[in-house]
Formats: structure tokens, sequence, C-alpha cells
């Protein structure tokens, strides 16, 4: 069996696609940022000198380049390195890329990936710790991927440089990279957008959580469990699409239900999926439900002030107790 | 220049050992992981730092970038304030709330974790200043290739606005050397298509930026409009503390400083040394202080600073 990391996940779905369809190209190549693991991508960058190019730190011309390549055939992905610099770039990825096939009444397609290093990462302060998943959410017309495991972030990423015909945020944590997995069978990797995956059965309440709040939802469910809670917990892998069925039918199951995303809390991800729930299945929650997102503070620089808005597992339990009270 | 030479330069070289001094304490606090962050730190970049501040006013205003410590320390922020905030102190400059690239104050105005991201933010201070004041907007070479600078020396030049656009040009854009990010040879080439007045300087030569900075802002204080200033200077450290790509360039303004000062005028090295020796203890022990007395922010303080609580 091979162990490997979430970071070499990334580098080896790269590398698979790359040598599968040379309409494959990469703009930026700083996957792995500031960690060790960029020694995957620098590999990556010598084997394909001629379509792993480094553009100048220029995001917004940056991924007007991904989706105008995009437009004509070609299947680039555009690396913003840090998820705070989409912000950069929005003019391209929400105003053009996201809107192009719609607005062209289906003529062009931008197969184009925005791949961004998201989330609270240890002293990265206000300008470097954002999850944009929230604000991308808003943007009609692209599709959202944040994978929680190594194998999803080969599957999906596989999925979004191969398959997918409209263009995709895929949002990476670097709190992720040093996650291992065993994975033999890189095509059984391959997941479809769309389907959420249970990653613990439990009878007592329904935890959604996506990206790096699925491994903190895991630890709070051991927790729990030490309480007589069983927890269930749902991994949504992608945001659009959306898998409401499953996350429907495991509410059913339960009664309750918690949803963690690291997205800061007001008009966050949480709080679009408890809207989904309650619209859809208001009659079979037993409490309401609760949320666990990052508080509606600029990310402190300041150790102690940024591991006390860090939604970890420590909230999650506080907000299961809460629900199953 | 009222002093002698001589006496200037021994000013100036102190000056800019303390700018290191402070910087290599920051490196060793960070390398002994009592000092959290992704640090940018600006060695190599003194005499310009040094040299600018000598040429201005206690009303004009200065925008940072990433790499924004030395520039803090000499506009006369107190190095206490900014050696809490890189330790994420609530005494620090920012109660430790900013941390390394956003350090803000009141001469120095901040820095950014975003490059280009302060240089727009400069043209729209500038547009409020009194007349004769002046804003001088730094940032590197890899800023020039986002759109912020271009929309920044176009709307400056077109209404005259008062502000010095002062490129410390250091080789790097993080990870990618000058070569690999533009064809344009130099910066300040820009200043000609946008009908801005430009130079270029040896960044490691206090003197002649001083001489530069000076000549430039006379017509800036008068109304004509900005100007552009290219410093070249060396990055002596990579990117980051702790990178492994061991990028840096070479132009060490120290030694420039002490060569002029040891060959032409007569100064004993011996004294320089002391000099240096003086200024790294002073910056070890302000580390080793601030590490030890200064206190922590209250986690529960976590929204102090925020105007409204957007999740009540």
């Amino acid at each position: 069996m091979a162990s490997i990391t979430y970071a070499e996940a990334i580098a080896q779905a790269l590398r698979h696609a790359l040598e599968l369809d040379e309409r494959v190209v990469v703009f930026g190549n700083f996957f792995g940022g500031i960690t060790e693991h960029q020694r995957h991508f620098n590999a990556l960058g010598s084997d394909y000198p001629d379509r792993v190019l480094v553009p100048p730190w220029s995001e917004m011309g940056n991924c007007g380049l991904g989706t105008g390549a995009a437009s004509v055939g070609m299947r680039p992905v555009v690396d913003l390195v840090t998820g705070s610099f989409v912000f950069q770039a929005y003019p391209q990825v929400v105003n053009e890329a996201a809107n192009i096939e719609y607005m062209g009444g289906g003529q062009t397609k931008v197969p184009v990936v925005f791949h961004m290093l998201t989330g609270i990462r240890e002293a990265g302060a206000a300008q470097h710790s954002h999850t944009p998943q929230a604000m991308l959410w808003n943007t009609p017309g692209l599709m959202l991927s944040l994978p929680a495991t190594p194998a999803d972030a080969y599957g999906l990423l596989m999925h979004a440089l191969l398959e997918c015909e409209q263009p995709t945020a895929y949002f990476s944590h670097p709190v992720l990279f040093d996650e291992t997995e065993e994975i033999d069978d890189w095509e059984a990797a391959r997941v479809p957008p769309g389907t959420a995956r249970i990653t613990r059965d439990g009878a007592d309440v329904t935890i959604v959580a996506t990206s790096i709040m699925v491994s903190r939802a895991q630890r709070a469910a051991a927790t729990l469990a030490e309480r007589s809670i069983d927890c269930e917990i749902v991994d949504l892998r992608t945001l659009v699409p959306y898998d409401g069925d499953t996350v429907l039918a495991s509410v059913a199951r339960t009664g309750r239900v918690v949803v963690a995303d690291e997205c800061h809390r007001s008009a966050g991800v949480a709080a679009e999926i408890i809207a989904r729930i309650t619209e859809r299945a208001a009659d079979r929650l037993r409490a309401a439900p609760r949320r666990v997102c990052t508080p509606d503070v600029p990310v402190p620089f300041s150790p102690p002030l940024e591991r006390a808005v860090i939604p970890d597992e420590d909230k999650i339990v506080q907000a299961v107790l809460e629900v199953t009270r | 220049m009222s002093k002698p030479r001589r006496e200037q330069l021994l000013v100036w070289h102190r000056e800019m050992v303390r700018l290191r001094a402070f910087e290599e304490a920051v490196a060793r606090g960070h390398r002994d992981g009592q000092l959290p962050g992704l640090l940018h730190l600006a060695m190599g970049g003194e005499a310009v730092t040094t040299g600018l501040f000598n040429c201005l006013t206690e009303t004009d205003r200065v925008y940072s970038a990433h790499r924004p410590h030395q520039h803090f320390v000499a506009s006369g922020v107190d190095p206490r304030l900014v050696m809490a905030e890189l330790a994420g102190r609530e005494t620090g400059l920012c109660h430790g709330r900013a941390g390394t690239m956003h350090l803000m104050s009141d001469r120095v105005v901040m820095g950014t974790g975003i490059v280009g991201g302060t240089i727009s933010l400069a043209v729209g201070h500038a547009v409020t200043q009194d007349d004769g004041d002046v804003v001088v907007a730094l940032f590197g070479d890899g800023a020039v290739q986002t759109g912020t600078f271009h929309e920044s020396m176009n709307l400056a030049a077109l209404w005259k606005v008062p502000v010095l656009f002062l490129c410390e040009n250091n080789g790097w854009a993080e990870f990618s050397s000058r070569d690999e990010h533009t064809t344009v040879g130099g910066v300040v080439r820009y200043g000609e298509l946008y009908n801005i007045p430009a130079r270029e300087v040896d960044g490691t030569d206090v003197e002649a930026v001083v001489e530069a900075i000076h000549a430039m802002l006379g017509p800036i204080r008068e109304g004509q409009g900005p100007a552009l200033l290219e410093c070249h200077i060396a990055r002596m450290r990579s990117h980051y503390e702790g990178d492994f790509r061991e990028q840096t360039s070479d132009g060490d303004p120290l030694l420039t400083i002490e060569a002029t000062l040891t060959e032409g005028l007569g100064v004993d090295a011996a004294q320089l040394e002391g000099v240096r020796e003086d200024e790294l203890a002073r910056g070890i022990e302000l580390l080793e202080s601030v590490l030890a007395q200064e206190p922590e922010p209250d986690p529960a303080d976590d929204r102090r600073f925020l105007y409204a609580a957007g999740d009540a």
C-alpha cells in the first residue's frame, strides 16, 4: 500500500492529467506554498517545462489567461497560491469565467481550474487566511471543490482537469497537507462531483462538514462517542454541485444537525446549508440546527487570538451537545 | 546637509546598523520559534530607508509593503512596539492583530500582505494632503506587474498628485527573478510613459539616495505632480525567513558606507565594528525583553476593534 499525503495527491493529479491530456496546462506552480511539499511541484515543473509555466505575480491577468485559453480548447489550471489572492483576480474569475458559458447561450465553455490554498494556517493574519468559498458560492457558474482527504484531493482535481466543462474553484488547505491515506488504485479515487460521502455512520446527530472541518468533525465524534453520542458525518466534497439528497437523508435519520465550515459565519457556507435543510426538512428536525464556523472577525495574527477564532473540534463538540441536549 | 560629511555619514551608519540589528534580532526570534508568521526581512534596504527618512518632514507620510519592519523603526516608532507586534503581544503596535506585514502607525501609515496593495492607497492619501506635504509609496519591483501600479501612476500623473513612487528593486519578485517576470529592463522606464519625472539610483549608497530624493521631492512639494524613483538594492535574505530556496542578491549597503568611512574619511574600522556589536546587543536585548515581559492578548477579546459584530 502506498501512503500518500494530501499535497502529494494534488501533485499526482497534475502529473496524471498532464500525461493523459495534452490540453492540460499549468499556469503558476506554488501549489505547495511555503511547505516542504513544494518539492513535488518543483519536480513537476522540471518534468514539464513547456506545460508548467510560472507567470508574474499578476493574479487578475493570470486568471484571465487561464479563462481565455480554456475558451479555445485548453484545460488550464491557474494556481492563485493563497486563497486571499483570488480577490486580486475577482473580475476575471467572477465576472468573466463564471459568466461566459451562460451569456453566450452555451456557445463557449471555459473548463479552467482556479487553485487556492485557503483557510487559517498559523499567523497568516487577516490578509492570508481567507476561506472564499461562500463568496464564490454566491457566483453562479462556478464549480466548487473542497477536498478533505488525499484521495478526494486527487479525484476532484482529476475531474476538474479532465472532465469538467465549467470553471472550477478548487480549495486546498495547507493544514491538511500532511494528512496521509493509503491509495493503491488511483482510478478508484476519481469520484464524480456532487456525491457527498458519509465518513462516519451515526444515529444521534448529523455533522455536515467541508474541507478541514471533516477531520475536526471526526475528532469531535470520537470525543462524543465516549459520552454515548453517536455522530454521523457527511463530507460534502463539493458545494457546486451540492448533494442535498445525502444531507437530507442523514438528517431524516438523526433529526439533528450541526454544519461545520471554516468560512466566516455571516452569509457563510454553513448558513446556506442550514437554510436548505430547513426549507426542505424542517419537520424532521428535533432541535434547532447549529453552525460551527469562524466568527465575523478578520483573522488575527496573534497566536492566542487566532486559536480563539479557529472553529476547532471543541467547538463542534459544544454545538453537538447543544443540539442533543 | 548641515553636518560635515564624516559626521553625517557616521550618524547614517549608526542608523543603518540599528535597522539591520533590529531585523537580526527578529530573524533570531523566528529561528527560535518565538516570532510567528511568515517573515519577510528588508536586510539590504537600509540605505534607502535611512536616506528616505532623512529627507521627509514630520507631516509627510509613507506607505510600506510586505517588508515593512525597518520602515516603521526608521520612522521613529518605538522599536519595542514593533517587536511586541511581531511577537503578537497585546502591547504591540497593533495590539497583536496585525503581525509582521500589516503594521500600522502614524508617519508610516501601513504595510500590506498583498503585492501592490498599498500603492493606490498612497495616492488616495496624497490627494487630501496639505500643500507642500508628500506621500511616499514604497513598493518592490514585483508590484510593478500588478494593475494597481499602472492605474495609480496614471491617475497621479493626470491629477498631479503629490506622491513619490519609490520602488525598492531588489531583483526578486517573491520567487521569480526580474528576468523571469518582465521584459521591461528598468522600472524607471515607466516614468517616461506616464510623463512623470523618473530616476534610478544605487540604493546601497545612502548619499546617492539622499541626493536623489531631495531633488525629486522639491517639485512634488511645489505641486508639479508625482515622481518615480527606482532604487537598486540587494535582497540579502530569501523571500521569507526559513525559505529553502536561498534566492538572494548581492550589495550590502553597510559594507558600502563602511568602505567610504574607512577608506576615504579615516574612520577606524574597529569603531564601526563597535557600533555593530552595540546595536546587535540592543536588538537581542529588546527581543528577549519583549518575549519575557509583554503580555499575550486575552482570547476573549477577539472582537475588540470591530465596529459592529456582524454575527450578533
